[in-house]
């Protein structure tokens, strides 16, 4: 267990925000903490089926929400972008 | 070249409103009589605009206001201009290039 | 009366320069002071001014303009209009005197530098001239705040910004020592100029004196005003720099300053000015909108001086026209909900009308910016105060160290850009910022942003510890400059209904 600082930017937010996760985190528990410190806060509700996937900012393809950080090779202070599947 | 250089160019001061700016634009408008001049006026300042090359004399500009105006006048009240500058004792010149 | 025209002694007498016989010229010029980018002397030796003026000329109009500025009538007319004016002004008001007081110092010292090693004598005597024309800067406007001090403690910060960690103090900081404090005195003469003085400060000090006139805060927007007479001559050193450096084989090296320097001063004045005109200037005081007096002032005016001085525009000049439009509106949501990391108490001006305004001046506001005003809006009319502010921290950029920011609502664009460098991972807001590092890595890397800072170790876990770190004790903690009451313009039309 280590503490791993990632920057996302969820989707309809101004800008990235440094989100305090664990290196063995999925990226679902990514998108999860993430959403849970900014939906409400600086984004609105999502519609109730929405899907929130995550994929390295500037890549076309959303990152598997199984795979953890470590294992997604992904390092400290990357940058995600967290938006809404289709 | 990009769009803006493209254009004629316009020099001039930017001057504050108030009596010395009121006779700039009067003296500009004598000093330069063969070219185009456009003021632009805004709430606390306005752009006189000449085409090419802007000349202001301190002559025409104390010849105006019915006493001596110095250089350093028209500076306490340009607090900006376009173009290049040259500055001598009796002549402010604004060039485009 | 003056019995000799200054053009008839001024160029013997700025004849200063001699050959040195007890110090060599490396000596007396240091290339890390005095860069001659392979120019010879004598080329230098031909910078003329292009804005002459003698000593005399120079004290007669100074001591006129203080003397107007500093009028005891205005000053008793000015703590009378302090004490009335809306939180947007005093808002406004603590923001610029706090960035701009001890910036106007730094740029007095750099213009020092010119004076001691500019090559021409002509440089030197012009920046003797500039280097007195920004102590007076400083001197006027840290008088103007401390007479605010007795009403408003936050104008203390004129003073104290400058010695703290503060993020937005770090960020100001960091671009003028980039271009002003560590630089060659030839190079920071064409940075400080070019960068700063033909291409901003008419933004903060003659476009801002215009909402300042229909504010009715006279005194301040004749202070601005009086302050850009002086800039608007001594910046012209910037000109004959520019042509010699063009005119022996330097041309990219000026374009490169002109192009490093500009961007970093963009940044600045895009939240300095951005926020102070699109949103802390009184909804009907204000004249334009940061985007209009950009398009005036700096893509009219600056663009067409630069070409006509033979250099070529900026290479991210299209980007610039969007980034006038976006940036400001990005950093003005972060500065109202980071409030407490802000010394001065923000205000988030946007009001039906207000957002209104936005939308005409910016189309697609409401439906970008507006998103998230939005849910800030709905929480405070619910009384969920605390979800006003966000608990992860924002990400900063590496160069110009304000908020990584795209676009946000419905046209969401997400924007960073990043460098890897001996294990560390650096970001920026913009590919200008970017391309700035990269030109001269070993230059920035060592520099920690106040987030790498906080995950460093450098600063303490709790937020306590963050603003103390930043110098704020707890009444120096920003909150919301209508104490919530702006809701008010969104419940007044539901009531009417």
């Amino acid at each position: 267990m280590a503490e791993f600082p990632i920057a996302c930017n969820l989707q309809g937010d101004y800008g990235f925000k440094v989100i305090v996760v664990d290196e063995d985190d999925t990226i679902a528990d990514v998108i999860q903490k993430t959403s849970d410190q900014l939906v409400g806060v600086l984004v609105a509700p999502f519609p109730p089926d929405t899907v929130l996937k995550a994929r390295i900012h500037g890549a076309e393809e959303p990152l598997d929400d199984d795979v953890t950080l470590k294992g997604a090779n992904i390092l400290q202070m990357a940058a995600l972008d967290i938006y809404a599947e289709g | 070249m990009s769009d803006t250089a493209a254009q004629a160019r316009f020099v001039g001061p930017v001057m504050r409103a108030g009596e010395i700016g009121e006779a700039v634009i009067e003296a500009i408008h004598e000093d330069n009589t063969d070219r185009k001049i456009e003021v632009e006026e805004h709430e606390s300042y306005f752009r006189v605009k000449v085409e090419g090359e802007c000349l202001l004399t301190m002559a025409t500009v104390s010849n105006i206001l019915g006493r001596e105006v110095l250089v350093s006048d028209i500076e306490m009240n340009m607090p900006s201009f376009e173009g290049f500058i040259r500055v001598e004792t009796e002549k402010m010149l604004f060039l485009s290039k | 009366m003056a019995l000799l025209k200054m053009e008839e002694w001024y160029d013997l007498a700025r004849e200063t320069n001699w050959t040195p016989s007890y110090a060599s010229e490396e000596e007396l010029y240091p290339e890390t002071m005095s860069e001659d980018f392979g120019i010879p002397l004598n080329v230098w030796e031909t910078f003329d001014e292009p804005y002459k003026v003698s000593y005399r000329d120079y004290v007669r109009a100074q001591r006129d303009k203080d003397v107007a500025a500093y009028s005891v009538k205005a000053a008793l007319a000015r703590a009378e209009f302090f004490k009335n004016a809306s939180p947007h002004w005093k808002a406004l008001l603590a923001l610029h005197f706090s960035a701009v007081c001890w910036a106007e110092f730094h740029s007095a010292s750099c213009f020092g530098r010119m004076t001691r090693f500019g090559r021409a004598p002509g440089m030197r005597n012009m920046a003797t001239f500039g280097t007195l024309d920004e102590i007076r800067h400083g001197q006027i406007q840290i008088y103007f705040a401390y007479e605010f001090l007795k009403h408003d403690a936050v104008f203390d910060w004129c003073h104290k910004s400058s010695k703290t960690e503060n993020w937005i103090i770090i960020s100001l900081r960091h671009a003028l020592d980039d271009i002003a404090h560590t630089r060659d005195g030839t190079t920071a003469g064409v940075m400080l100029n070019m960068g700063l003085e033909q291409s901003f400060t008419n933004l903060q000090f003659v476009a801002l004196s215009a909402d300042a006139a229909k504010c009715g805060d006279h005194s301040f927007a004749t202070m601005l005003q009086s302050i850009q007479t002086d800039e608007a001559r001594h910046a012209q050193i910037g000109e004959p720099l520019v042509r010699i450096l063009c005119e022996n084989g330097r041309k990219k090296e000026a374009q490169q300053m002109v192009d490093i320097s500009f961007w970093r001063m963009w940044k600045q004045f895009s939240a300095l000015s951005g926020i102070g005109m699109d949103y802390y200037t009184p909804l009907e005081h204000r004249e334009n909108s940061l985007k209009e007096f950009m398009e005036e002032w700096v893509i009219g005016q600056f663009g067409r001086t630069v070409e006509a001085m033979g250099l070529a525009l900026p290479w991210y000049w299209d980007y610039l026209k969007h980034d006038i439009a976006t940036f400001h509106h990005a950093q003005q949501i972060g500065v109202y909900v980071y409030r407490a990391t802000q010394w001065w108490r923000p205000i988030a001006s946007v009001s039906p009308a207000e957002r209104e305004w936005l939308e005409e001046k910016y189309p697609g506001w409401n439906d970008t910016f507006g998103k998230c005003w939005d849910v800030v809006t709905e929480n405070i009319r619910n009384g969920h105060y605390d979800k006003t502010v966000p608990a992860p921290p924002p990400l900063i950029c590496n160069m110009c160290h304000l908020e990584v920011s795209g676009v946000a609502g419905g046209e969401w664009q997400p924007v960073d850009y990043h460098v890897d460098l001996d294990g560390r991972r650096y970001h920026f807001c913009c590919e200008p910022c970017k391309w700035i590092f990269e030109l001269e890595p070993a230059r920035y890397k060592g520099h920690r942003s106040i987030i790498d800072r906080a995950f460093d170790g450098t600063i303490g876990p709790e937020l306590d510890d963050f603003l103390n770190y930043m110098g704020q004790s707890e009444p120096e903690r920003g909150v919301c400059g209508y104490d919530y009451q702006w809701i008010d313009g969104y419940d007044t039309p539901v009531a009417a209904e």
